[in-house]
């Protein structure tokens, strides 16, 4: 024992729920908070098993301080999610270091319970809520140990499972009454308006597009989204994600018109809410929707993926005037839309407005000479019509596809097509979206995914990150815009099977190295990681997908009518049924612990009592037996004998042919 | 030694004649006569509360005569000294030495007549005498008889003069009884029949100190099932928690009960207790180590039996 008053057991619990509880958001927040955040807790470790008291209140005072000063030098301004963890990750391994007084270690406890709670707002996926659940199960042990006498020194040896069971039960009581909350209770968007800013974040798509800069793609095999279709999944080389349309060129890099376009531009038409121009008269729909619901992994990005023509009816998201579709705020969470797209249809069929007309034909004269110099002389050739089939027949003869293309510093589109001759989806994109621009045709690039991983049992569709994809589309009088994916002409099989299966025997295809994914081709892992996959889009389509109108539903379809009373009525009846079913299980479970001795005794009594005899709590068998015997004298004998028996079971625990015992009290008939 | 219980078919016989034996002298006394044996084979001391002449001398020399026991009397007197009862260190005059000369609490059966006619100091010296079965003089220990058994009796109605027990020195007895007024047969036989007194010499001792010991020793060996001591514990915890008393009972005073049950399943000639031998004991065991809430005096065996009738026995 130290000064502290809580032994090895205790300090050792103490510490593992504070590790484990701030390990997982530390992998969101600041390097150096975590790190500050286990040196505590190491340095207190150290000064408690060399059996020194805390550090002196003027270090505590510098420490904090500094974490303090910080947090307001990383986070400004210091409000939000990320610093307010921050805080409490630093502030816990703080306390910890200073801990003097057993009661401080109750505030640790709040403090590591409320860590966890928080959890599950930097990460949503099923493994990230189990982790959640492991760690509040560890703090409530370490919780229960606190409240223990555990003198015992730590060892292995006498680890005992015994809390940590006990508080698995009470973490088992409790599921009931959480389902019933969470399907009765009102769904509050909570994290959907919680802005969390997560730097990690990565994408495999980005409004800046600057292909030749980049020397290696990395490919990440992170789930971008889940697309769940109505029907069956259209073939690979109809899907085409498109997220955001990237018309500003620079003769290098492309992005969005303004850069904030989407957010600004009025043309934006939001559900129910007036509209200042509506350009919906611009697009024809025809033929049969694709209906699907997307599970939209957080991209800390407001753009949304959608097959084109797409339209979706829910309130926060809008339609931009180029048909993609954009969130109200950034997606920070897993978030669940759906989505009705129709493969056939035509966009601004008949005339460009003037701004996209010259947005869309600006090739940024001069930066390109070489490039713009061969198209004149096509354009001159055969006119501007021939420019896209000569140019996918160049690409499909002379180019190679290929993910280590070289860096092209200078005219990048010039290098690309007259000097590399390599590249990725960006290159084709970027370059054929400028030559048509140059031959005067409008042209555009789209940045999105294309593709997507059938799952084999489940049926929906992954599509990863490594999915991003880049194409064009160009416009045509009387047909509108058209797509055209260059990369399809050098390296067909890349979309009709896939980027995986195109580079799956290739040295350059290299998922991360934690990944599943790394063992693909071997079956178990495969099994495994399509299994795993499959867990995680049905907590995100049962748990996470489970919003007002969902349960606006389900209500709808259980109750007929939604009222106020009805849904009370129905929490009540939910409430009593849990209560019922508590009580029937613990009086099966108590009659379940009584003893067979216990069992016959209840037997017998049940019995007399049957026969009219009245049983005050004070009577022994010899009393019972003598007010039997008074009413039934000429049973007398018969009750003796079975009393003595039972006699005999109880008190001298003789061991008794129990079985025929209980014939006899069954057979017992009085009168 | 015969140390099994379970063939107890002679001692069962033995106890049976000593209490027909004793019964000869203090008619329709059944039951206390039992419970004084009961107390006896349970170790412990008995402490008789009643008017006088109601028979406690009686009960106490009968005892005696039957067990063969060394009996002394010893009225106690507000003059009463301690040394009047353990004895006190004389100059031998031969041998020019002190001798310590036992005082009456030699002896294996001793009846303490008006114990609480005494001053404290001399009922401490009997009771530290009762706890220690041994007797310090000048230093040195003097080792009482075995067995020993001491009988104590009290009035508890003309209390002018007296100093009553505490309840710390009542703890030490381990039951409390009284005789009560015998019926109108009993009275009848013994207003009719010979005097007691000389009837008493033609006792016969049926028990003697030997086989006292070992069915002392064969007390412990009464088997006390769960069961039982569920019941017991019920009983323990209502004295604790039910309001009635203003304390509950201590763990002595329920192992004073295991102990008496089982010398009262003993007695009743079986080698196992049950809840009936719990309550024939209960009321003279608790009584005297429980306070009523109301009344503030000691609880009663009335009121004791009466309060038992709300404590479940079988619990099922």
């Amino acid at each position: 024992m130290n000064e502290l008053q809580l032994s090895r057991v205790q300090q050792i619990w103490l510490m593992s729920a504070l590790v484990i509880s701030c390990a997982p958001i530390c992998y969101f927040l600041p390097f150096w908070v975590a790190a500050s955040s286990l040196g505590a807790i190491g340095w207190r470790a150290y000064l408690l098993s060399r059996g020194h008291a805390e550090p002196n209140r003027w270090v505590m005072f510098l420490l904090s301080v500094i974490l303090g000063l910080g947090i307001l030098a990383q986070f400004s301004p210091p409000v939000g999610i990320e610093p307010m963890s921050s805080i409490l990750t630093a502030a816990a391994g703080l306390k910890f270091l200073e801990m003097s007084r057993r009661r401080e270690s109750q505030l640790l406890i709040y403090l590591c319970l409320f860590i966890s709670a928080i959890q599950p707002i930097f990460a949503q996926n099923f493994g990230s809520f189990l982790l959640a659940v492991f760690s509040i199960v560890v703090v409530l042990t370490a919780q229960s140990m606190l409240q223990r006498d555990t003198d015992q020194q730590f060892s292995l040896f006498n680890f005992s499972m015994e809390p940590i069971r006990q508080i698995l039960r009470l973490v088992a009581v409790s599921i009931p009454l959480t389902l019933v909350i969470f399907v009765l209770a009102p769904r509050l968007p909570a994290f959907s308006v919680i802005p969390v800013q997560i730097e990690s974040a990565t994408t495999g798509v980005s409004d800046f597009m600057d292909p030749g800069s980049i020397s290696s793609l990395s490919n990440s095999s992170e789930v971008a989204f889940r697309v769940d279709f109505e029907a069956e999944v259209p073939p690979a080389r109809e899907l085409y994600w498109r997220g955001l349309v990237l018309d500003d060129f620079d003769g290098r890099a492309w992005e969005p018109e303004g850069r904030r376009w989407i957010r600004d531009n009025a043309s934006i038409i939001w559900p129910n809410r007036a509209t200042s121009f509506d350009w919906r008269s611009e697009t024809e729909r025809y033929g049969e929707p694709h209906r699907y619901t997307v599970f939209l992994e957080p991209t800390q990005e407001t753009w949304l993926f959608a097959l084109p023509a797409a339209a979706s009816t829910k309130e926060s998201i809008g339609a931009a005037r180029n048909l993609v579709l954009t969130n109200r705020i950034p997606i920070s969470q897993p978030t669940k839309y759906d989505v009705v797209s129709h493969p056939q249809y035509r966009h601004q069929p008949n005339r460009l407005d003037g701004p996209q007309l010259r947005d869309n034909l600006d090739f940024s004269e001069g930066s390109n000479p070489r490039t713009e110099a061969l198209i004149a002389e096509w354009v001159e050739q055969s006119g501007s019509d021939s420019v896209l089939p000569n140019l996918l027949s160049l690409f499909n003869q002379e180019f190679v596809y290929t993910m280590e293309p070289p860096v092209y510093p200078g005219n990048a589109v010039d290098e690309f097509i007259f000097d590399g001759l390599r590249g990725f989806c960006e290159h084709f994109a970027s370059a054929t979206a400028a030559i048509l621009r140059m031959a005067g045709i409008p042209a555009r690039v789209v940045a999105g995914y294309q593709g997507g991983e059938i799952h084999p049992t489940e049926g929906y569709l992954i599509v990863h990150q490594y999915n991003a994809h880049a194409w064009v589309e160009y416009w045509e009088q009387g047909v509108g815009w058209t797509r055209v994916d260059p990369t399809a002409a050098v390296a067909p099989d890349r979309i009709e099977y896939g980027f995986e299966q195109y580079f799956l025997n290739d040295d350059v295809f290299d998922p991360s190295l934690f990944s599943l994914d790394r063992f693909r081709g071997m079956a178990l892992f495969e099994w495994v990681r399509l299994q795993v996959d499959s867990l995680n889009y049905r907590w995100l389509t049962l748990v996470l997908g489970y919003d007002t109108s969902i349960q606006f539903d389900l209500f709808k379809r259980l109750l007929g009518d939604v009222t106020p009373i009805r849904l009370v009525l129905v929490l009540v009846v939910i409430l009593a049924a849990l209560l019922a079913i508590y009580l029937i299980w613990n009086r099966y479970n108590t009659h379940r612990k009584l003893s067979e001795q216990q069992k016959i005794l209840r037997a017998y009594l049940r019995q007399l009592r049957g026969l009219g005899i009245s049983i005050m709590p004070a009577m022994t068998l010899q009393d019972i037996l003598d007010e039997a015997g008074q009413k039934f004298p000429n049973q007398r004998a018969n009750l003796a004998n079975l009393t003595s028996q039972i006699e005999q079971m109880l008190y001298q625990m003789r061991s008794i042919d129990r079985e025929h015992l209980k014939r006899e009290i069954k057979a017992l008939k009085l009168g | 030694m015969l140390s099994t219980v379970d063939s107890l078919d002679s001692f069962e016989e033995s106890l049976g004649s000593a209490v027909a034996e004793i019964s000869r002298v203090l008619y329709g006394k059944n039951e206390t006569i039992k419970l004084s044996l009961c107390c006896l084979l349970a170790r412990g001391h008995l402490l008789i509360e009643d008017l006088p002449g109601l028979g406690k001398t009686t009960l106490a020399s009968a005892i005696g005569k039957v067990t063969g026991l060394d009996y002394r009397r010893v009225q106690f007197t507000s003059d009463m000294l301690p040394a009047d009862l353990t004895g006190f260190s004389m100059l031998d005059k031969e041998s020019g030495k002190f001798e310590f000369q036992q005082g009456p609490v030699f002896c294996q059966l001793l009846l303490a007549d008006e114990i609480n006619r005494s001053s404290p100091k001399t009922q401490s010296a009997l009771l530290e005498a009762m706890e220690e079965r041994q007797v310090s003089a000048d230093g040195i220990s003097h080792s009482l008889p075995a067995p020993f058994f001491v009988i104590a009796t009290q009035n508890p109605f003309s209390l002018a003069g007296t100093f009553p027990l505490p309840e710390s020195q009542l703890d030490r007895f381990l039951m409390r009884i009284s005789m009560g007024y015998p019926d109108s047969a009993d009275e009848r036989q013994i207003l009719s029949g010979s005097d007691p007194r000389a009837l008493m010499d033609q006792l016969n001792i049926v028990l003697d100190s030997a086989e006292l010991v070992r069915l002392q020793e064969l007390v412990s060996q009464v088997k006390t099932s769960e069961v039982v001591l569920d019941y017991v514990q019920r009983l323990i915890e209502g004295t604790r928690v039910g309001g009635d008393f203003v304390h509950g009972i201590s763990p002595r005073g329920g192992m004073a009960l295991v102990q008496c049950s089982r010398a009262w399943a003993l007695i009743s000639g079986r080698n196992y207790v049950t809840p009936d031998d719990v309550q024939a004991v209960v009321a003279p065991v608790f009584g005297h180590r429980l306070t009523n809430r109301s009344s503030g005096s000691q609880a009663s065996l009335e009121m004791v039996k009466e309060w038992i009738q709300q404590v479940d026995v079988l619990a099922s």
